[in-house]
């Protein structure tokens, strides 16, 4: 079996992975990238229910992500969102991101992401935010000594199906409401 | 035109100069059509443009002497070239047919082409006779063409089947290489530029019957190591070997086929899938990847319906220390992208249930159809 992760390189969390055998995909060489496309079309389609019956698709583009073929972690084929790719060169490393509850809101300036501990660096952030059909890609930072951070988005009221990308900590695809 | 005609002769003919001609042209023709028609011309052996390192005394600049290795080359006419030893390459003739071009490192065309010279006459001569020469010598010109010249190489027409021998001053060119020029002084020789190539003569034949019981094709005039080559073998059992030839001569095989029909391989096959076979992948995908299609299958051919997709999946519930999880959706699309969600609900938390994405172990399988026409 070979383990191919598509992850977000901003951030470094996996967001599909298939593990396969005897498939038509090529191998790392270690120079040439596999497009993730392969993987995954044009997009990444990230599906939530907001209600019964009803489900929003936020979509990741294949231009923002990129394949990591890991040593074998069964647990990334249950929760992608909980691992990370860490690291560069020589190998870059597959982790398990520690999760976190804290609330997701909008705000009148727009989403605001609060992780439990202030963080030591700047640290990068990715949200995705569904509206009607659409996706609103909104990135951010949480700067060093911080532990939240607003990112600029206005939705109409109702529930948005809404994906958080922290890096170092487990992403978040949920529903959050706004009033 | 009447087909060639061969001298005879009859006892007390008086023997004319034209009758012991005509005895040489015939033998002539006969090889000439030989060369031309059995075979296709160009270089049989030697012709290389090779250079020797030299250093211009007045301007210490650095240049080669360019040569025409011996060899032997047959033209378009079925006339044989042959250069019995090396020909240094003139810088004069260059600049007398270039010289007045612009500086370019674009190379210059070479070519050989037949010439006649004819020989003094020699030994005891009639006092009936003429006295013009009795020899011909069958040489040959170097030629330097201009830039673009070489294409004049694939216009050249042959002579009708029944053409006598062409003899100079009918031209027939022979590409030997090219030259490069800079400041007076060649610089570099190359066998191809503008996308044309040295000519080698070959061979036409519908059999090719091997003596020995062995026939064998090689890339190069010598066995040497590293290189292909296709081996027929009438030995028992016989067999086909393309591989390449070892330090000992021999033909390490890289693929056989035995007189059963079996084909043994060395390496990997790849190439269009026969009809009947069966290809698989399994393994396990998260929600909204794309499940892949088994090595040796391309989206073209589930597109255009020479192979057709199973699929089959099998939610993977995920394990839970309380409460149930349970599989909302488990399918593919016609994109093979994989649709998974999961809903868990614990009573001992309450009425609420709440929905994720899941994943999918995957078995995919490809079959291609048997057609009447096969496959």
């Amino acid at each position: 079996m070979t383990l191919y992760v598509v992850y977000v390189p901003d951030t470094g969390h996996v967001v599909g992975a298939v593990n396969a055998i005897g498939a038509a995909l090529p191998l790392a060489d270690g120079v040439t990238p596999i497009d993730p496309a392969l993987l995954v079309g044009d997009a990444l389609p990230l599906r939530i229910s907001l209600e019964p019956g009803e489900i929003t698709t936020l979509s990741l583009s294949a231009r923002e992500l990129a394949v990591h073929l890991p040593d074998d972690e069964p647990g990334v084929l249950g929760d992608p969102l909980a691992f990370g790719v860490e690291g560069t060169d020589p190998k870059p490393a597959l982790v398990r991101l520690p999760t976190w509850d804290t609330q997701l809101s909008f705000t009148s300036a727009g989403l605001l992401v609060t992780v439990p501990v202030d963080a030591s660096q700047d640290t990068p952030v990715l949200a995705l935010v569904s509206e009607g059909q659409d996706t609103l890609v909104r990135p951010g930072t949480i700067t060093a000594g911080s532990r939240e951070v607003t990112l600029p988005v206005t939705v109409s009221a109702g529930q948005h199906g809404v994906l958080v990308l922290v890096a170092g900590w487990a992403g978040r695809l949920e529903e959050v409401a706004q009033q | 035109m009447t087909g060639p005609l061969r001298p005879v002769f009859q006892e007390g003919q008086v023997l004319a100069a034209a009758d012991l001609t005509a005895t040489v042209s015939y033998a002539r023709g006969a090889a000439a059509r030989h060369a031309r028609l059995l075979h296709d011309w160009g270089i049989a052996d030697g012709l290389g443009l090779t250079t020797e390192d030299r250093t211009d005394p007045a301007t210490n600049a650095r240049y080669v002497e360019v040569s025409v290795s011996a060899g032997l080359a047959v033209d378009g006419t079925g006339r044989e070239i042959v250069v019995t030893s090396p020909v240094v390459l003139s810088e004069a003739d260059f600049e007398e047919v270039n010289g007045a071009d612009q500086p370019t490192t674009s190379p210059y065309p070479v070519f050989l082409a037949s010439a006649d010279r004819v020989q003094s006459a020699a030994g005891v001569t009639s006092c009936a006779g003429g006295a013009g020469p009795t020899r011909v010598e069958e040489s040959y010109q170097v030629l330097f063409g201009r830039l673009g010249d070489e294409r004049l190489v694939a216009e050249q027409q042959p002579p009708a089947v029944g053409s006598a021998p062409a003899d100079p001053p009918t031209r027939w060119l022979v590409l030997l290489g090219y030259v490069r020029w800079t400041d007076g002084h060649f610089t570099a020789v190359t066998t191809t530029a503008r996308n044309v190539g040295i000519r080698y003569a070959g061979v036409r034949a519908d059999t090719v019957a091997a003596r020995s019981g062995t026939l064998a094709l090689r890339s190069e005039t010598t066995v040497q190591e590293g290189k292909p080559a296709l081996v027929l073998s009438g030995e028992d059992p016989p067999s086909l070997v393309f591989g390449l030839y070892q330090g000992s001569g021999s033909v390490s095989p890289l693929m056989t086929v035995a007189a059963n029909g079996n084909l043994t391989v060395a390496g990997s096959f790849s190439g269009r899938i026969s009809a009947g076979s069966v290809l698989a992948t399994s393994g396990t995908a998260t929600d909204g990847t794309l499940l892949p299609l088994p090595a040796g299958v391309s989206p073209a051919e589930i597109t255009d319906g020479r192979v057709a997709l199973h699929v089959y999946l099998t939610p993977r519930i995920p394990p839970t220390d309380a409460g149930l999880n349970s599989p909302v959706e488990a399918t593919v699309d016609s994109d093979r992208r994989v649709r998974c969600r999961m809903r868990f609900y614990d009573p001992a938390v309450g009425p609420t249930v709440s929905e994720q994405p899941g994943s999918v172990d995957f078995l995919v399988l490809a079959t291609v159809a048997a057609t009447s026409g096969g496959g």
